[in-house]
Parts: structure tokens; sequence; C-alpha cells
């Protein structure tokens, strides 16, 4: 039996392995994937949510995105901004790095929270506005995709024409040129912590950070 | 001597299916240079080719007959599509033969299936089309000219491409940007049909102002109107 079954394991049994998906989940110690498992749920919570309120093929990914990362780190910082603005904010912010695009998809496996943003500006030739974009990072496999090099990590999308909680982000971009990865290493109020296989309860204080927990260490434990 | 003339003919039949035959399957990017890049440059291909180190080859989706320069001759619409490719797109390359000669357009980023979403501001876009395909639309821009109509993929938060193809003896690109269609109209009432683009769909459309410059028809060409 699960011995963190204590513990925030939602709805699955405390007999079940790795969340019924060891696909995607490994868990020699017999411990937890709790982070990776929220991510993925708070992705596809995001999209019912979209799809509850918005036409199937309006531009919400803002919105997406904003819902998600509420979910699992109960932050609100992202309500409000457009796709410009967040990519902004996470260029600035000391809860934010960047990483490298080859890194993300075990980062997300792991549980980490990944955000790809694309900042445009400006308007086209005809004076239409032009639009940023971003995509919440997920647990998964990477897709093959030629124009993104070979591969590309998957995401959750809910911008125009888009409505899905993992696919590879060569559907979202249309190559890798230009679009920016970001690892949430702020704090949280819930019991989400990224980096880890296991659940910890952690509370916000101003611009406080946690020091990212890297797998050796949970392993050792 | 009737089953003489008889093999003959066939064995001529057989030739000229296989020399259409081999002209398909040799095309590479190296035809690509007698029509028109859209979306990306032959030398971004080559340089995505040599990265990846692949060479893009094309599976025929669909083929059409149309007599497009209205001689009594059908010409011939091939649509095709990149092979073993897992990225976005039903087809990426649009071939007119005309006169023995090709003109191809390829978009690298895939133009798709028409849906709802791609002719959401136009009622009944779909009534008529000159071809029976659901991936292009062909209409008569006025009494000479045949458009044709193909809807790219959509990137980020950007609208797909629309790109248009004017169909004559000599096939042109004539418009290509990202927009959604909004209207396509004879709005100067000079007997030519022009096009209405807008970057907002229906939602936005609620909150923002309709389109106001549109794009005039003239000798093939799209312009902004004045």
């Amino acid at each position: 039996m699960d011995p963190e079954v204590e513990n925030d394991h939602f709805d699955y049994s405390p007999y079940a392995y790795v969340y019924n998906n060891p696909i995607l989940f490994i868990d020699p110690f017999g411990l937890d994937s709790i982070a990776a498992v929220e991510v993925k749920k708070a992705a596809e919570n995001a999209l019912q949510w979209i799809l509850d309120i918005y036409r199937k093929t309006s531009a919400q990914c803002n919105r997406g995105v904003s819902h998600a990362f509420e979910e699992i780190t109960g932050s609100k910082v992202f309500n409000g901004m457009t796709a410009n603005e967040m990519v902004d904010y996470m260029e600035s912010s000391d809860d934010f790095v960047e990483v490298e695009v080859d890194e993300t998809q075990e980062l997300q496996n792991e549980g980490d929270i990944i955000i790809a943003g694309q900042k445009v500006i400006g308007e086209d030739e005809d004076g239409n506005p032009l639009h940023g974009h971003v995509a919440l990072g997920v647990p998964g496999n990477e897709e093959s995709s030629k124009k993104w090099g070979g591969s590309a990590p998957v995401g959750m999308d809910t911008g125009e024409n888009k409505r899905w909680s993992e696919k590879g982000m060569n559907w979202s971009w249309t190559s890798k040129k230009g679009v920016s990865f970001y690892k949430y290493i702020g704090p949280s109020n819930k019991t989400y912590n990224a980096g880890t296989m296991k659940s910890v309860s952690v509370t916000a204080k101003g611009p406080q950070k946690i020091k990212p927990i890297v797998r050796s260490e949970v392993v050792i434990r | 001597m009737k089953n003489l003339l008889l093999i003959i003919l066939l064995v001529c039949f057989s030739q000229c299916n296989t020399t259409v035959g081999e002209k398909t399957n040799k095309q590479s990017t190296n035809d690509l240079q007698k029509g028109q890049l859209i979306g990306e440059t032959l030398d971004d291909i080559k340089e995505q080719e040599h990265e990846m180190n692949v060479s893009l080859e094309f599976e025929k989706l669909e083929s059409h007959l149309i007599d497009i320069n209205d001689d009594g001759i059908e010409e011939t619409i091939i649509l095709e599509k990149l092979k073993d490719w897992n990225d976005p797109g039903d087809f990426h390359r649009i071939t007119v033969i005309i006169n023995a000669e090709q003109y191809s357009f390829f978009n690298v980023s895939g133009w798709i299936e028409i849906s709802n979403y791609e002719i959401q501001h136009v009622d009944d876009f779909l009534m008529p089309n000159l071809v029976n395909s659901k991936y292009i639309v062909c209409k008569k821009a006025d009494k000479e000219d045949i458009v044709l109509f193909s809807f790219g993929y959509t990137y980020a938060s950007q609208p797909g491409l629309l790109s248009i193809i004017r169909l004559s003896d000599e096939p042109t690109l004539i418009f290509n940007k990202n927009n959604h269609l909004y209207a396509f109209e004879d709005f100067n009432i000079d007997g030519t049909n022009d096009i209405k683009i807008t970057n907002y769909d229906k939602d936005e459309l609620l909150h923002n102002s309709p389109p106001k410059n549109y794009y005039k028809y003239v000798k093939g060409w799209y312009f902004p109107s004045e």
C-alpha cells in the first residue's frame, strides 16, 4: 500500500501505482508524483473552464494559463493580464527563470511549472493589432516535429482555435524560434512543490522564494 | 491488323501515364522554384532540410479539373501534403498545370481543411465552389478571372494565412496574410469582387469595430482601398 496515503492523493486508490499511469510516472520508492499530477489536472480543469465559458475558437490562451497557474499555486498574479503582459512579468520576476527548450519536458514530467510564451507587439500593415501567446507545459511524452528540430514538448493551449490540455507545442507555434520557456520557482500557498515527487505545504509570504529541490534530494529521502 | 493497332495504342497510352507519373514522383524542392513560395523562402526550406537531415517529399491529396482560361480545355489543380509529417497542415503544396507549364505554391506551415472557423464571417462561402474540394474554394472574381482560396493553420494567437491565388494563364499569388476573410463582395460596384479582412473572430468583433479597409481586386492583384 502507498505509504503516502495520508497525504494528498485526491481520488486515487492507495493501492494504485503512480496514479494508474506507469507510462507517465515512475515512483521507485513508492512515494508520490503529486506535483506532475497536479499540473496535469490543472491543465484539464482550465481547458474545461474555457470550454464552458468561451466559444470554441476564441483566443483565450492567457485565461487558460492563468486559471491553471492559480489552481496549482494559489497565485492570482496573471489574472487580467494579456499574453504579452504575462511574458513581460515572467521575464522580470524573480519567481521565474528561463530554461532551455530541450530540458522543458523533463522538468514538466517532474512536476515543474513551465510556461511557454512569445511576446508579439505592434500592428500589421493593415492596422490590425498583433497578440502574444502563452501555453502551459504539461507532463507527457515529447511529440516528434521536424519543424521544431526533432521534437516538441507538450502543453495545454486555449488560444485562437486551440482547445487541448496536452498536445505538442509544434501545434501552438510554427517553430521554437522566438518562444521562451519559463520555470516557476516562486512561492505557493497550496500543496504543490515544484521539482519533487512529494507534496508539502508552503505559505506565500511576499517575494520569499523556495529553494528548488532537486530530484536526488527526494530520492535520498 | 486491328489487333496490332490496338496494341500500339495501348503501349502509347501506358507510356503517357508513366511520363505523368514520373514527373509527379520526381517533384522535389527544386521544382518549387517554378512557382512562388509562401510563408518561408526556399533557402529557409533548404536550410531546414539540411538541419533536420531530411528531404521534403510530397504525396498527392486531391486533384481537380477546371477550365481556368475558358478555352474549353480543363486545367489541373493538384493538392499535396508532406510525407511523414507530424506538424500542422493538411496540405502544403498547390500546383496548377496549365498550357503544359507547372506552377507550384508551397507553404511549409500548412494549409488546412476548411471548417466553420475559417469562414466564420462569410455566410455560405463554400457555395458555389467551382471545384469539389474540402480544402480549397475556387470562385469567379469577375467575368474573366477565377480565384482560389486556401486557409493556413492557426499558429499562436494570429489568424491563419489567408492565401488567394489568381488562376489564369500564369497563376499568381495575389494575397497572403494572416487574416480572417470577412467578406468577398463587389464593394466598389465595378463588376469585380473585392475582399474585406479582419484579425478579430466573432467574439472579439462584439467589442471591436468591424473592418473599415478592404482590398480591391485590380488586374489580378488585391490592393488596399484608399
